[in-house]
């Protein structure tokens, strides 16, 4: 009796629900509207089935509750109207699935003219690549990968040389331009998904997935790994960026090929120690930092590392925070600091100078459990390596010998927004995800100490 | 009616005389089914407690301190392969197959005792094996439940190195026990049939274990196949499944392999284990509603058809799985079809349900309620089915909620109702007494109406796009705050569902230790599990003669006749009111097809 | 076609006269053959599957075929040979055993049944030498996909074949004892139908592991693998 109220009730509010829900499809910015119309008409047809069968359900179990005054039907089976009902539920199921396959022919077929592009992930960031004038892109391989060439560009292949290198988890698109986004993998199976856009595919390593759609708004779009590919899959993050030809044209401009990514230029040390002296006042001579200068300790720090945080410090993408005042000092200097005839040049040698300076140990400075700090550091170890000696490949700085005052500092800002929160930093979102699972200062302390000790 | 001597056509039954004999070192498949099931509700319980942690971290990101990523994706993973393996798999068909098979068909045991016994040994190694794997350094493997290489099997995922190797043997292990489990199942619904037991007169929950079973014993080397391979690739250093790849930097020495080989494997074992689960439960639910609504079931041939047609189809869905995976596109044309012609026999099954209901005298017990939750809860998982396995609606829908919100109400709750509704139809049967019926409703309504509000927003998530498999979601420009409010309260029924769990087994506790005795056939079934001398039945299930089976098992309500049911034994000339009845006066005629 | 005779059976009918399945159990094939053949179809499966990955890993580009080249160990097959020899003889004795045990069902073909058994043992050993070979010529498991098949399959032959020398083993305990006979004659049957399929399942692997690039190629196009 109560469960056929129930059922009513419950059909009732599942209907309610859809209806009233605000969690829905979010806007779609592609054109694969299509597919929208197929949930559409899922909808529709599932939704008439669940209601009919399950009132029809309330209703039999209401009519046919035991009453002592009533004996069960006998009737085996009745062919008309079991038949009747397949006929019914095969017209149903054919009236998904048509549209379905419909719109999954277009799918499967590309546009000829399509842009060419490569989404490549790894654990956990993305990068991507543009063909350059040959409108083809190179081939490309993990056993190319190095340090050097990040990408894993076939040295040897020449259509791969004007090739356009977008180091950054952004990518812009042009608008109301059909993309066929090769997708490559080189290391684990990934997924590149753009809710707004509808579709998805895995990354498969070993082999290159496609994908293809046409960005029907301007705006940013978050990109998402979906599938699992380890322990920071939550925050392999990107963006895309949709904007009209000539925006597009000039953010790609701004890029490198990959044949200048491989000039080895010239390094000149001296001028780089003549350099270094204007740093030297805070992090020191030796590059070991000074707590009162709120300068870190350089000499655990690669010059990829450091190179990233001046671009990020003179392009106002670190240090503007208002609450950040080291920051801000050195977002100051950074500016400020190659004032010469070629920044460039003198920032390299500036880098290799520090790079050479032998390495110093930071003092411990906070109290904290060393062993239940390990625990905390473990989804840490991925990255930044079980010795958090740092791993370069993986952009992931080194965190052993760094000054513990420091980093305290870093995760509290990662974890309040203090850093990482502009869109171009391409670990923040990372960082601020991973700060959190720290997720109380007791830990944080021991996390230090743990790291002090290594 | 000649009724068969034993020594006619008797196993050898193998009669211990010490307790350890007995309950322990058993060979009498009631033993082995309660053995079976209780390791499988107790790690079922582990199951469950798995997944309210990882409800925690997902309704409240930032507060537990002992969830990080790893153990986050190591509950996710465990829980994942705990429930369809560990549990559904081996408390549906060892707990409930080992138990009904001989009893349903009239024989004293299964045809191997010993295997059967094996079988469950095996089992509970695998069992220990998997348990384990929480104890090795680096912890289980947090690969997700589908253990795709690479990643589990590189340094970037929780328990890559030994976990990952526990979980294969494991899997092996419970391989090995499923098969001689399901040659005993098999050959016993085959060969061993008492007289007169057709394959026609079989009950569905028969059929549904049958046809379950084969599909097992066709489908579980799969899985073996893919488990030995990744074994190769991860302790020789084979690449069967591995490309030349980089781990977290580093250059592995693997060349040349395919991921999407794995996958093919794996699903081509992991489709067919969703009807592994389902048919058993479509079957014993199909019973358990013609015995409480007094009528027989509707259609039994379809019915049997049904179950027969899916087993069938089962075998050329697998890639449905595998829209996004990057194979060729052009399956996805076929494997869309496949997908969504399996929902006519299943849609028919359903439909059967509600028909037998239909003019039905429905008596609305314990085990009733939770039938009729289930057509409820398989009737919502099923079309929402019908989504995701029309390709096109896949691509937005696939790796978010909305596929967990899906394959937990059609492969997780629906099978749980069932196998509840299972466990109070047939517990006087089990153990001679009646779970309390008050309590029994408290369970029912907490769980019917819990899992709902757990399933149904989830699959709104979905719909927005939240991921699956994240440690947090963070900000993303497409959740709103409301989202993250939705998470919050999802959890909180999680827990409430969790905790009308402990009803139920304080209900199972108290009713052994101090419920009153039960009535032989409390439900008036008409199937032959209710009618050996002895209830609970004793070992050899049949006293001196094992019992001629003269008519299917749903002689409910037959017009003219007296009682409401006739048992599956008893000749038409023993049935008051029936023409062949020694005292029969006509008073209106029987109906004739 | 008889399954779908009585899959139309309506069961809820009065039985038509002279029919009587109250009368009849279901057919007397002892139980263990229903059981060993079902065993056998899953043990197909497995084999099957494992066949249909090796054929399509073999058209990666990074495969190389143990034969084909003069250099390559499996260009002349003559150690394979010999172990198929003795395998067949295994064979053969587990088929005498069922004739002698068919025509005297008193008497126990102890003698065929340990020839059975030992050659299927040598089989075992002679396996491992040629992964001896195999290795001697630094062809060891991971080089290549080609050789882990081969190490993987052949693995897994001699484990099939290692759990049946314990069925094997268990008849003769069943022999010291005192059982009936017809169990022991089916028990022997049993057995010299497992050691056909395991002979019969070493041949395809023999066919299939020592095939040349041409043949991989020519098999994964009519499979529909390439």
């Amino acid at each position: 009796m109560v469960i056929a109220v129930v059922l009513l009730a419950l059909v009732v509010f599942t209907v309610i629900v859809h209806l009233a829900s605000p969690w829905w499809l979010t806007p779609l910015a592609s054109n694969w509207g299509s597919i929208d119309s197929t949930i559409e008409i899922s909808f529709w047809v599932t939704g008439v089935v669940f209601v009919a069968v399950n009132l029809f359900l309330a209703w039999v179990v209401w009519r046919y509750r035991h009453t002592n005054k009533h004996k069960a039907h006998y009737e085996p089976e009745n062919k008309p109207l079991e038949g009747g009902l397949t006929l019914v539920t095969a017209i149903g199921v054919a009236a998904m699935l048509t549209p379905g396959l419909i719109v999954w022919a277009n799918i499967v077929n590309v546009p000829e003219d399509a842009q060419v592009a490569e989404a490549i992930g790894q654990q956990w960031q993305w990068t991507y690549r543009f063909p350059g004038d040959d409108g083809e892109l190179g081939s490309a391989d993990a056993r190319h990968v190095t340090v050097n060439n990040p990408f894993g560009l076939n040295p040897e292949d020449p259509t791969g040389q004007d090739d356009v290198l977008i180091n950054s988890h952004r990518i812009h698109l042009p608008v109301d331009e059909s993309v066929k986004l090769y997708l490559r993998s080189t290391d684990v199976l990934h997924n590149f998904a753009v809710p707004q856009f509808r579709i998805k595919m895995d990354l498969v390593p070993g082999t290159e997935t496609h994908q293809w759609f046409e960005p029907s708004r301007t705006g940013t779009f978050d990109i998402l790994c979906e599938e699992l590919c380890g322990i920071a899959h939550y925050t392999m993050r990107g963006q895309v960026v949709v904007e009209e030809r000539a925006a597009f044209d000039d953010w790609l401009a701004r890029f490198p090929t990959f044949a200048e990514t491989q000039r080895q230029p010239q390094i000149d040390l001296a001028a780089g120690e003549q350099l270094f002296t204007s740093c030297a006042g805070c992090h020191g001579q030796d590059g070991a930092g000074n707590p009162d200068q709120n300068a870190p300790n350089l000499t655990a720090l690669t010059p990829d590392y450091m190179a990233r945080q001046l671009r990020y410090y003179r392009d106002g993408i670190r240090g503007t925070h208002r609450e950040d005042t080291a920051g801000q000092q050195m977002a100051a200097i950074a500016q400020s600091l190659f004032s010469g005839e070629s920044p460039g040049a003198d920032q390299r040698n500036l880098l290799a100078y520090i790079d050479q300076l032998p390495d110093v140990d930071s003092p411990a400075t906070i109290d904290g459990d060393p062993k239940r700090g390990r625990r905390v550091y473990e989804p840490c170890a991925a990255c930044h390596g079980v010795n958090a000696e740092g791993r370069p490949m993986l952009s992931a700085p080194q965190l052993a010998g760094q000054a513990d005052w420091y980093l305290r500092r870093q995760l509290e800002h990662f974890s309040l927004g203090w850093r990482g929160e502009h869109p171009e930093d391409q670990y923040g979102t990372q960082m601020q995800l991973m700060t959190r699972t720290i997720k109380s200062p007791e830990r944080l302390e021991n996390l230090l100490a743990y790291l002090s000790s290594l | 009616m000649t009724h068969i001597a034993i020594a006619d056509q008797e196993p050898h039954l193998h009669h211990p005389k010490t307790f350890i004999g007995k309950y322990i070192w058993s060979q009498d498949h009631k033993v082995i089914a309660i053995q079976y099931a209780s390791t499988a509700i107790f790690v079922g319980l582990v199951a469950l407690l798995l997944s309210v942690l990882m409800r925690l971290q997902l309704g409240y990101p930032e507060t537990f301190e002992f969830i990080n990523p790893n153990v986050y994706l190591q509950y996710v993973t465990m829980h994942g392969m705990i429930m369809v393996i560990y549990l559904l798999t081996a408390l549906l068909l060892g707990g409930f197959g080992n138990y009904l098979i001989p009893l349903m068909v009239g024989t004293r045991d299964m045809v191997f005792p010993y295997l059967n016994m094996l079988s469950y040994w095996f089992y509970l190694l695998s069992v220990i094996i998997l348990m384990a794997s929480f104890f090795v350094p680096g912890g289980p493997t947090g690969a997700g439940w589908t253990l795709y290489p690479p990643q589990a099997i590189t340094e970037g995922t929780p328990g890559a190195g030994v976990g990952i190797i526990m979980m294969l043997a494991s899997l092996a292990v419970f391989i090995v026990a499923f098969t001689m489990g399901g040659l005993n199942y098999v050959t016993t619904i085959l060969q061993a049939r008492t007289r007169g037991m057709t394959l026609m007169r079989m009950p569905l929950s028969i059929w549904g274990i049958f046809i379950a079973t084969v599909l097992g014993l066709f489908a579980f080397p799969a899985l073996l196949v893919s488990a030995i391979m990744m074994l190769f690739d991860t302790v020789v250093g084979t690449s069967f499944f591995m490309p030349a790849i980089l781990s977290l930097g580093e250059p592995l020495q693997h060349e040349g392999g395919s991921p999407i080989l794995f996958q093919h494997l794996f699903w081509f074992f992991g489709h067919p284990e969703v009807y592994i689960v389902a048919l058993p439960a479509f079957g014993m639910v199909s019973d358990v509603l013609s015995v409480h609504a007094r009528k027989n079931i509707f259609g039994y041939r379809m019915m049997v058809w049904a179950i027969v047609i899916i087993g069938g189809l089962s075998f050329v869905v697998w890639a449905h799985h595998m829209y996004v995976s990057g194979m060729n596109p052009y399956f996805g044309f076929f494997f869309a079809t496949t997908t969504l012609i399996i929902a006519v026999p299943t849609a028919i099954k359903v439909y059967n349900w509600v028909l037998t209901l239909w003019r039905g005298d429905i008596h609305l017990t314990v085990p009733m309620l939770f039938a009729i939750g289930f057509i409820f809860t398989f009737t919502h998982g099923g079309l929402s089915g019908l989504f995701l396995g029309n390709v096109v609606v896949d691509l937005p829908l696939s790796d978010t909620f909305f596929v967990v919100a899906h394959f937990h109400m059609v492969m997780g709750v629906s099978p749980i109702m069932v196998l509840f509704a299972a466990i109070y139809h047939w517990f006087p049967l089990i153990s001679g007494k009646q779970l309390h019926t008050g309590l029994g409703k408290l369970h029912f309504w907490g769980t019917f109406l819990g899992t709902y509000a757990i399933y149904l927003p989830m699959h709104y998530l979905g719909f927005l796009g939240v991921p699956r498999r994240y440690y947090a979601l963070g900000e993303a420009s497409f959740i709103p705050e409301s989202a993250h409010a939705l998470n919050e309260d999802i959890t909180i029924a999680a827990i409430i569902v969790a905790l009308f769990q402990i009803v139920f087994i304080i209900n199972v506790i108290w009713t052994l230790r101090s419920g009153p005795k039960s009535e032989r056939n409390p439900w008036g079934a008409a199937s032959l599990e209710w009618q050996t001398p002895d209830v609970p039945p004793k070992h050899g299930n049949w006293g001196d003669e094992l019992p001629v089976v003269h008519r299917w098992a749903y002689d409910y309500s037959v017009p003219g006749v007296e009682e409401d049911f006739i048992p599956q034994n008893v000749p038409d000339s023993e049935v008051p009111g029936h023409p062949e009845h020694p005292e029969f006066k006509p008073k209106d005629s029987r109906e004739e097809d | 076609m008889k399954w779908f005779g009585f899959l139309s059976d309506k069961p809820w009918l009065p039985i038509p006269a002279g029919s009587a399945p109250e009368l009849t159990g279901p057919a007397q094939v002892p139980a263990p053959k229903i059981a060993l053949g079902a065993l056998l179809g899953v043990i197909s499966v497995f084999f099957l599957l494992i066949f249909v990955t090796f054929i399509t890993r073999s058209q990666y580009e990074d495969f190389q075929a143990l034969a084909g080249e003069p250099w390559q160990p499996f260009s002349d097959t003559w150690r394979l040979w010999i172990n198929t020899a003795v395998l067949l003889a295994a064979s053969v004795f587990m088929h005498r055993a069922v004739q002698k045990v068919r025509q005297n069902p008193s008497e126990a073909p102890l003698g065929w049944l340990a020839g059975g058994a030992l050659a299927a043992v040598l089989f075992l050993i002679l396996q491992v030498s040629v992964w001896q070979f195999l290795m001697r010529l630094g062809y060891g498991v991971s080089a290549n996909p080609a050789n882990s098949y081969f190490y993987m399959l052949t693995g897994l032959h001699g484990l099939h074949l290692i759990g049946g020398l314990v069925a094997l083993g268990r008849v003769f305990l069943q022999l010291s004892s005192d059982r009936s006979r017809r169990d022991i004659t089916t028990a022997i049957e049993g057995c010299a139908l497992y050691w056909h399929y395991l002979f019969i399942l070493w041949l395809v692997l023999f066919f299939i592991l020592t095939r040349t690039p041409d043949t991989y190629a020519f098999i994964a196009a009519a499979c529909g693998l390439g």
